[in-house]
């Protein structure tokens, strides 16, 4: 108990002395995953509402293959990235391997289809004579969806951030395609690792303390916007 | 140029091949107001569907304003950006009152300066200016038909196409709503096919009505003439005739013949105007506003309607402002009399009384 | 109305203005010149110790190759030597390394340095191994059947309590053989939590020792001796693979130079009173 109590004063002290290491670490972090969200969002929402608005052939498979996306365990989605990016792969000349960007494309891979899939059922849920009425109000197809979306955009939200939480937190793909390098792709969950396997209990705690205040932020914010009663919450800005 | 904002030639669609849409004529002339009438599941929505191209006929033609809108050329979009469709349900986006009434004009990129007049104008009319601003999740069924409502009319469309928009509001608000709508929709001057299985509606609203049963157009007239003269039992029925009894012509005389009914004791004779031919097997259809009491035997001098009835009141039943009297003079005969006349006559079950119909208020169809 | 919309524009503008500078910086983190990079598979004891937070900036600053350490298992660190996605190994297991340069996988080893395992346990040593030597110490055990927690992963400390175990003659077996199939400093971790006897090394044993119950109590056997050897990856072997070859041998020539050995040398001395590892070139 002595550690801990330990741990989480140092950690303070780490912390609101702007500790570089710390401040380093926490900034990659929110660069891969932020990139690693934003790339996912463009794939997922698409994907999302186009498979999930439509009718076409071999939509049920289509849909269960995003349902499986949303279970891949993160280290599946490592090793297929490292097997095309390691030299030997077929990517191998790109030399993605150890870098941030490679961490970006196995984090895409792991949150796409969780955001694909949740915006997917969001807009299933949307009464289909919506979209007869969208129509008839003179909306072309790019209008349609674009106001399809909208409709559906708290549960779109929340899929984004389930996508992010999803990947800030994970841990397995991000070493293998990253390799856990001081300075260059370190992010917090990697570092935790390390500085525990170094015994160096303080900075684990304090990136632990980070990371909990990240996820719990995202979830708080999320939270406040679902709860919002029309203008309600606007009005308390 | 053209007369007719609508017209519709020989379409036709099927469902499962259990259901078929069938009409073979129907038209819709500017400034006017349709009114499609007809029981649940007759097809007067997919009609409208069709008209606003939401879904594609197996056969047929429909024109608007004279070019045809059924081919592959014209675009879809383009077309519907001339009407503007209410549906039974409010369909309304999760975001404030006001967001929602500008929706179309965004979509067709109207630019909201220039019709601000018109969306106050409608906002006022259909009493949701204090709701602008609130989001559409709490409001009540007539609340949310009524901005459903002001975001079609704000469009200015050339053709209003509304699919039983009262059907689904309870019957507290719908009163309310309905007066407001009517009172737009009459003095609006634009064109509007209005959907409804409610007769009274019709009544009120329509300048022509077309009568859909089952996917087929069974009568489309003006409004006097569905009512005065609907085209078989069923429209009969449903447009509020009370009365109707079969009989055979037996003569004519230049244009009134002489009907004769099968009464219970014996054959009635009844004159009505028509040119009919004798033989000809008949319904007659009499409606309770032309049917009147009298207490006692009159003479010819009190009436100058060729057909007295006499008979029993079998009953009497409330019916709001007026009172419906059923009468057994041979075959079943309904009145509808006001309550004044109930005391003046002092009506009462059982009594005798003389009913007096004009021969020219009798509509007859062939059997 | 107006309100409504304005606030959701405004958000959409700083989340995207966010997002797009995150994916700015996150693109020119990228690698400029890709040649300069030098991939460096070790074992995780050896990094655990933080010796290469000290060598590489070192290395770097004399030279204008970066380096990227990878900390694995000595298994997985040869593997990744022999497939050719590492320039250059460093790690601790004499044989493995032998093997692997006389199958031309590396081109030639070299002594860098070395430190030594040491056997420890409860401080009141209930199985009394103090003093003894490796081999008479693990016999004890066994028969003792006390807690003993092994890497069980193939690394280069558990090939050495292998090759010990082989000298005793006894196959360890049983619910007091406990493999943690993890690094160094867990390993000592769960050995403390259960109070049982371990091997390690010296340098993670060092590090660790604060936040550590246990005690030496074998040390100085020559069966413990810990050599670290380097060996750059053989170019010929992968001719499809752009191996940087010339990095490897300047990030041999640096460690086994006078700089490097140096670092080496003062590695940790200051903070536990003895030195980490010993440098075999320059001493």
């Amino acid at each position: 108990m002595e550690i801990i109590w330990q741990g989480i004063k140092q950690a303070i002290i780490l912390i609101f002395t702007g500790n570089r290491e710390v401040y380093e670490i926490l900034f990659l972090t929110l660069k891969v995953s932020g990139s690693a969200v934003f790339f996912s969002m463009l794939l997922g929402i698409p994907v999302g509402v186009l498979v999930g608005l439509n009718k076409f052939p071999l939509k049920k498979f289509i849909t269960a293959v995003i349902n499986t996306g949303m279970g891949l365990p993160p280290v599946a989605a490592g090793l297929i990235v490292i097997l095309f990016i390691w030299r030997s792969g077929m990517l191998g000349f790109l030399k993605l391997m150890y870098t941030p960007t490679a961490m970006v494309i196995a984090q895409v891979l792991i949150a796409s289809p969780i955001i694909a899939g949740i915006t997917l059922a969001a807009v299933q849920q949307i009464d289909p004579k919506l979209k007869q009425q969208v129509l008839s109000l003179g909306a072309n197809r790019f209008q349609v969806y674009w106001i399809l979306i909208r409709e559906a955009r708290l549960p779109a939200l929340a899929a984004v951030m389930a996508g992010f939480g999803g990947i800030i937190s994970e841990v397995g793909a991000v070493i293998m395609v990253g390799g856990n390098i001081k300075g260059e792709t370190r992010v917090l969950t990697t570092a935790i690792v390390q500085m525990v396997r170094m015994g160096n209990f303080d900075m684990a705690i304090a990136l632990v303390v980070i990371l909990l205040a990240i996820t719990f932020g995202v979830n708080f914010l999320l939270t406040l916007i679902q709860q919002k009663e029309g203008i309600g919450w606007i009005r308390r800005f | 140029m053209d007369k007719k904002i609508l017209e519709i030639s020989d379409l036709k669609k099927k469902y499962n091949s259990k259901f078929c849409l069938d009409v073979n004529n129907l038209y819709v002339e500017k400034g006017k107001i349709l009114t499609i009438i007809g029981p649940n599941g007759s097809g007067k929505s997919t009609l409208i569907r069709l008209i606003n191209l939401l879904e594609r006929p197996d056969e047929g033609k429909i024109y608007f304003n004279g070019h045809k809108i059924t081919n592959g050329e014209v675009s879809q979009t383009e077309v519907r950006k001339k009407m503007a469709v209410v549906f039974q349900e409010p369909l309304l986006f999760n975001t404030s009152v006001y967001s929602n009434i500008i929706m179309g004009l965004k979509i067709r990129k109207i630019k909201l300066s220039g019709v601000k007049d018109r969306i106050d104008y409608f906002t006022g009319k259909l009493k949701i200016t204090d709701l602008l601003n609130r989001s559409t999740k709490n409001l009540s069924g007539g609340e949310k038909q009524r901005v459903s409502l002001a975001r079609a009319l704000v469009l200015d469309p050339e053709l209003l196409l509304l699919d039983e928009p009262l059907a689904n509001i309870d019957q507290s608000s719908r009163e309310s709503l309905r007066s407001d709508l009517f009172g737009v929709l009459r003095g609006y001057g634009k064109s509007v096919v209005y959907v409804t299985h409610d007769r009274n509606e019709a009544m009120v609203l329509a300048d022509d009505i077309a009568v859909m049963d089952r996917g087929k157009i069974l009568q489309f007239a003006g409004k006097e003439e569905i009512f005065r003269k609907p085209a078989n039992e069923f429209i009969a029925r449903f447009v509020g005739v009370e009365t109707l009894v079969d009989g055979v012509i037996l003569e004519r005389k230049g244009n009134v013949c002489k009907v004769g009914v099968t009464a219970r004791k014996s054959n009635i004779e009844v004159s009505v105007v028509s040119q009919e031919r004798k033989g000809t097997r008949v319904t007659l259809a009499i409606r309770p506003e032309d049917v009147i009491l009298y207490s006692t035997e009159i003479s010819s001098e009190e009436s100058s309607a060729m057909n007295l009835f006499k008979g029993k009141i079998t009953e009497i039943r409330d019916i709001g402002i007026f009172k419906r009297i059923e009468i057994d003079c041979g075959f079943p005969l309904s009145s509808f009399v006001t309550q004044n006349s109930v005391n003046r006559l002092k009506l009462a079950l059982g009594k005798e009384i003389t009913a007096a119909v004009k021969a020219s208020s009798i509509h007859m169809f062939k059997r | 109305m107006n309100k409504f919309r304005f606030l959701n524009v405004t958000s959409i503008l700083i989340l995207s203005t966010f997002i797009i500078t995150t994916t700015v910086f996150a693109f020119s983190c990228k690698e400029k010149v890709k040649n300069t990079e030098i991939i460096l598979a070790t074992t995780t004891s050896t990094y655990d110790s933080g010796l290469l937070d000290e060598l590489i900036p070192a290395f770097e600053e004399e030279t204008t190759y970066k380096v990227k350490p990878i900390a694995v298992g000595t298994g997985e660190a040869i593997a990744m030597g022999e497939r050719g996605e590492a320039d250059v190994i460093l790690v601790h297991s004499r044989e493995e390394e032998d093997r692997f340069a006389e199958e031309g996988y590396g081109t030639e080893r070299r002594d860098v340095m070395h430190n030594d395992f040491v056997i420890i346990g409860p401080e009141d040593d209930p199985s009394a191994i103090s003093g003894l030597t490796a081999v008479e110490a693990y016999i004890t055990i066994s028969a003792n059947e006390a807690s003993f927690v092994s890497r069980g992963d193939d690394s280069g400390t558990n090939k050495k309590e292998i090759a010990v175990w082989e000298e005793t003659g006894i196959t360890p077996q049983g619910d007091w053989y406990i493999e943690s199939g993890q690094g160094m400093g867990e390993t000592l971790r769960i050995a403390d939590e259960k109070q049982a006897y371990t091997m390690t090394d010296r340098g993670t044993y060092l590090v660790q020792q604060n936040n550590l119950s246990l005690v030496v109590l074998v040390e100085g056997d020559e069966i413990l001796f810990n050599p670290y050897g380097v060996i750059p990856v053989n170019p010929e072997k992968h001719k499809d693979i752009d191996i940087n070859y010339e990095g490897a041998q300047a990030f041999v020539e640096f460690i086994t130079g006078e700089k490097g050995q140096a670092i080496i040398k003062k590695f940790g001395v200051a903070e536990y009173g003895q030195p980490l590892f010993y440098p075999d070139v320059i001493k």
